[in-house]
């Protein structure tokens, strides 16, 4: 089928300016993506060399009691609160950071509460030694911003209208654009084949991501409509419809004693391993005291689950009697929202769907580097324009920046003194730092391709450096750690030294370019012989 | 068979304005950008509010089927001969749905 020229070049612009005005936040996402998707992993990475064994074999013994005292002892809770108490428990617990977070929607509050997962004792910002992982998992979303959540949702749907539109305009020949790579040929060719043979083998990937990604981060945003035009603002009402709260909450607005938190978890886990025999034993993950402190206080008591199966759940009440059950049933917007979120979460085929996942993120990065690339040689290859100079620089420094000053961050994990106070900040701010360097040198001057090698060469240094004193300085624990039947050290290793020579062979791919003018008047030829 | 780029994507890469002038206006770009949005808000809201199945279906269509249509939307709007076309197009979705909504009230 061949649309009009007309609908072509409509589409053409359509792809080009969604694809380019969000290329650089595209490029953000899907690079931190590949953190994201391993974060634990990261999380064990970036603890001190003196950190305890790689998982702590006994079954977990958190009291809850004493996680909410601490939060307790931080902070006034108000009545009808609520307090979500991520600690997941059972036979193995990789150490880390969990977050207890207090909302209060009347008062506005909202606060999170880093806590030690294994001990759960309060983790001080003082005392944590690299929130790594964290930052770049947050920065997958933009979390770090105000709305930034929310934007990320609004550039996945950008990246949807991208992906539409390229279908439309390769639909004649999407098979043969699928194989056709002429790394040979001047950049131009080369990165505009790059551009299509990725994009076409990541194109189920994409939208996956961008649909999973839109409802995600817009999630709030989209709801608003139906909320209030077809349920006349009753949040609960349309929560019940999606299947996310069976029965309306209902505060008393009196103070109701209760049972001990470890005591109504204790109950709970007794009902859930009872009511579902089939996937006993049943560990919790996640505990939601709603209407805190309240006589109609709820506990929302949710347990492990695999990739794309409900995860049970039960709901006591303040003497831990059940209420009702989640999992059992699903509500069918709970259903498609589930298969989202696991493909997008990769709750699935363990690391080695990870490392595929991966491979495409990084693939859907060079799509974006290399969209920008066809674009600016397209209209305007001298760069007479001002907006596709900084484009053009934005591109190298922003995309190019972000995997320098990632690897710089690895690096200052290594390097910054464990007694260092506020080590994890100071490692933030020096990730920050970088990245901003690097575009503000990109502006400053010289050809953006030889930025761009220079940025490469920086970045494979580091991630290779990191890795090499790992692997001379920690390999007993990572060896340990693997035989010992816990992974994530080793493929943490595996993604930095993946992601050094994907760095290398950039580079060398920027020096082959810079060859380039020698070789244009033979690539030009070669071009019209094969046309 | 030929190697090269398409001889259509080039010839109107280097047309510029011609046959194929899509006429780009600031009135369909604005539908493209904020019409498809408000109008896929609103089918979604007229789906979870009016369709004749089960609430909990009606809610799955009605949310699920908002971000598909905005990108459906955004990708048909432009493509209509003017800015005038595209927002009436937004208009001849929402306003109907809109009206049957108002008639239905919220859901009970």
């Amino acid at each position: 089928m061949r649309f009009s020229p007309r609908t072509f070049k409509i589409q053409w612009d359509l792809h080009a300016w969604s694809g380019v005005g969000a290329s650089v936040l595209l490029f953000v996402i899907f690079y931190c993506g590949v953190f994201a998707l391993f974060q634990e992993a990261f999380s064990r990475w970036q603890a001190p060399a003196t950190a305890p064994p790689t998982f702590i074999s006994e079954p977990s013994r958190v009291s809850y009691d004493r996680v909410l005292s601490h939060v307790e002892r931080e902070l006034t809770v108000p009545r009808g609160a609520t307090i979500m108490l991520r600690l997941p428990s059972g036979p193995s617990i990789e150490p880390g950071v969990s977050t207890v977070s207090v909302y209060h929607e009347p008062s506005g509050l909202q606060r999170d509460f880093p806590v030690d997962r294994v001990t759960g004792e309060p983790a001080t910002q003082s005392s944590e030694h690299s929130r790594l992982a964290e930052e770049l998992y947050a920065l997958h979303f933009f979390y770090q911003l105000p709305w930034g959540v929310e934007l990320s949702g609004l550039v996945a749907v950008a990246l949807f209208v991208a992906l539409v539109s390229g279908v439309v305009i390769h639909w004649k020949d999407l098979i043969r654009q699928a194989w056709q790579f002429r790394s040979h040929l001047r950049l131009r060719v080369s990165s505009s084949d790059a551009h299509k043979v990725l994009g076409v083998f990541g194109l189920p990937f994409a939208t996956m991501f961008a649909w999973s990604g839109a409802v995600l981060g817009m999630g709030a945003i989209l709801s608003v409509p139906l909320q209030y035009i077809a349920y006349g603002g009753d949040l609960q009402a349309f929560d019940a419809a999606r299947g996310y709260r069976p029965s309306p909450l209902v505060e008393s607005g009196r103070p109701g004693p209760r049972l001990a938190l470890d005591e109504i978890v204790a109950k709970g886990v007794v009902a859930a391993n009872s009511h579902f025999a089939a996937a006993a034993p049943l560990h919790p993950e996640r505990l939601d005291i709603e209407l805190y402190a309240d006589e109609g206080a709820r506990f929302a008591l949710s347990f492990t689950s695999r990739g794309f199966e409900a995860q049970p759940g039960v709901v006591l009440d303040r003497n831990g009697h059940v209420m009702h059950w989640s999992g059992d049933t699903s509500a069918p917007t709970e259903s498609i929202d589930r298969v989202l979120f696991d493909l997008h979460f990769a709750r699935f085929g363990g690391y080695l769907v990870k490392a595929f996942y991966a491979l495409l993120s990084l693939g859907v990065c060079a799509v974006v580097v290399t969209g920008n690339l066809v674009w600016l040689a397209r209209r305007d290859p001298g760069l007479a324009h001002a907006g596709n100079r900084i484009l053009s620089k934005l591109t190298v420094g922003g995309c190019l920046g972000l995997v320098l000053s990632s690897a710089v961050y690895f690096v200052c994990n290594r390097l910054l003194p464990a007694s260092l106070a506020q080590r994890a900040d100071v490692e933030f701010r020096v990730f920050m730092v970088a990245w901003v360097c690097c575009i503000a040198v990109v502006f400053v001057g010289g050809s953006a391709r030889a930025w761009a090698r220079a940025l490469c060469v920086a970045a494979a240094l580091g991630f290779m450096g990191v890795v090499l004193s790992d692997a001379a300085l920690r390999w007993a624990q990572i060896e340990a750690a693997f035989t010992g039947g816990s992974a994530p050290m080793l493929a943490a290793e595996l993604v930095l030294l993946g992601l050094a020579s994907i760095c290398i062979g950039l580079a060398r791919a920027a020096r082959a370019q810079q060859h380039q003018p020698e070789r244009a008047a033979t690539s030009k030829l070669a071009a019209r012989v094969s046309s | 068979m030929s190697n090269a780029p398409s001889p259509v994507a080039e010839g109107l890469a280097r047309s510029g304005r011609g046959r194929a002038d899509p006429g780009h206006s600031r009135a369909r770009t604005l539908a493209a950008l904020l019409g498809a949005p408000l109008t896929a808000g609103i089918v979604g809201a007229g789906l979870a509010r009016l369709l004749p199945v089960a609430e909990s279906w009606s809610a799955a269509w009605g949310y699920h089927v908002l971000v598909p249509l905005w990108v459906l939307l955004a990708c048909v709007l432009p493509m209509q001969r003017s800015g005038l076309r595209a927002w009436s197009l937004c208009a001849a979705i929402a306003v109907p749905l809109g009206a049957a909504l108002l008639v239905a009230g919220p859901r009970p």
